[in-house]
């Protein structure tokens, strides 16, 4: 055995506690505890780590169907400490669209919630398709996050608001998937977190990103902008996950079909949205964002897991 | 089919999905080809083995190489080193010759995007 495999071994077999989180409030559109199953019985397979998820009392009693136990080895009960309205717009293709509350406002509590010593935090609408996240955990650097992104077709993001806060603004990071430690420099992150929006209004006004909508992923830029000394240099502590660019499927593109290894996807124009092009993926870390396209073909999904 | 398939399937060019699909397997192979080595993320490459075998060759017990984000990371251990940027890199080029060949094949869009 080479002595790097030994090394990682030895680091795979240390003391310290390796682990996936979700965070799943329903809503009255999406069963969000479905989602994490799915992206949770990923992340089992290809990563191989043990999972939790965050709900509140509701949710899980509504996800009685599903065999969470299976693949959630720690359920935490934790209800939401606010309850402000946060409205989002969310779009099945060009052609649909519907509103409902996004729970996202204590994603930020994950930091204080999480039982694991090294952590990764995953969106539920995040389906991983290889084994490249578990580089993170060898690598020193106490936050890891994706900063790029790119479209099915292999583009940068066609909204301007999924690459910078603003025209002229700071880059967007992505709080899709965060990896952290609990390290001093971690807490920190998620303290700068948890200040940014508590004064989102304020850093609204500062950095001049649309007003309305509370994203977790515009709180995570400025924490990011602020901890770094107002610039955008590469460092060892705020380092981008292995694997960048996020690849990503946008509201507006959907599923055309499941196959057993991998998924077809109608990638839509977004400047001419009656077109689609056919696009596969197979083997990639995929952010789903459309979900109803996910619901649709869930049962084929999930046999992509078993 | 339904008209929403057979629809894209009209717009849909060949050269275009061929592409694209060249695209996405190019980025899985850069992926392939990261490791991580005294907790550096490290993307290997034909000049990193190349640098690698010359310092080996020329008795060199430690030296220097860039991470992915350009910080120097000292090699303490070359052959063991070289033995595992080769395995990544050979790893990571086999799959993209998999890859191709099967688009390469493709003479349809169907084909190229596994949809039979």
């Amino acid at each position: 055995m080479k002595k790097s495999e030994k090394q990682d071994l030895l680091k795979n077999s240390s003391t310290l506690s390796k682990g996936a989180i979700f965070f799943a409030y329903n809503n009255n559109q999406l069963n969000y505890i479905k989602l994490a199953y799915l992206s949770a019985s990923s992340v089992r397979k290809y990563l191989n780590l043990p999972c939790t998820l965050i709900t509140d009392d509701g949710s899980l009693k509504y996800s009685k169907g599903l065999k969470i136990n299976d693949i959630f080895d720690n359920i935490i009960v934790h209800e939401k400490s606010e309850s402000i309205p946060n409205i989002r717009n969310y779009y099945d293709t060009p052609y649909a669209s519907y509103k409902a509350q996004f729970n996202n406002l204590n994603k930020h509590e994950v930091f204080e919630l999480s039982p694991y010593d090294q952590t990764i935090l995953f969106d539920v609408d995040y389906l991983v398709n290889n084994n490249i996240l578990n580089l993170s955990f060898n690598i020193d650097a106490p936050v890891q996050l994706y900063k790029n992104a790119q479209t099915l077709k292999n583009t940068e993001p066609d909204h301007p608001a999924d690459k910078q806060l603003k025209d002229t603004g700071i880059p967007l990071y992505w709080s899709t998937i965060i990896y952290f430690d609990k390290s001093p420099m971690s807490k920190m992150f998620f303290d700068m977190w948890k200040h940014v929006k508590e004064n989102y209004d304020y850093y609204q006004s500062i950095y001049r990103f649309p007003e309305g909508l509370y994203r977790t992923d515009f709180a995570v830029s400025i924490s990011m902008h602020l901890l770094k000394g107002f610039t955008d240099c590469i460092d060892n502590v705020f380092a981008e996950l292995p694997g960048s660019p996020m690849k990503y499927m946008a509201y507006k593109d959907d599923i055309a079909n499941v196959d057993k290894n991998g998924i077809v996807f109608f990638a839509n124009n977004y400047k001419e949205e009656w077109q689609n092009i056919l696009t596969y993926s197979e083997g990639e870390n995929l952010h789903l964002m459309n979900k109803r396209a996910i619901e649709r073909h869930y049962d084929k999904l999930m046999e992509l897991y078993v | 089919m339904d008209s929403k398939l057979e629809k894209a399937l009209d717009f849909s060019n060949f050269r275009q999905t061929l592409f694209n699909q060249q695209q996405t397997l190019f980025s899985k192979v850069e992926d392939l080809k990261l490791l991580t080595y005294r907790d550096r993320l490290i993307k290997t490459s034909e000049q990193l083995i190349a640098l690698t075998k010359t310092m080996i060759d020329l008795d060199n017990v430690e030296f220097i190489v860039d991470d992915v984000n350009g910080n120097p990371v000292k090699i303490d251990d070359p052959k063991d080193f070289l033995e595992n940027i080769v395995d990544t890199y050979a790893n990571a080029k086999n799959e993209h010759f998999k890859g191709y060949e099967k688009i390469r094949k493709a003479r349809s869009i169907k084909k190229l995007v596994n949809f039979e």
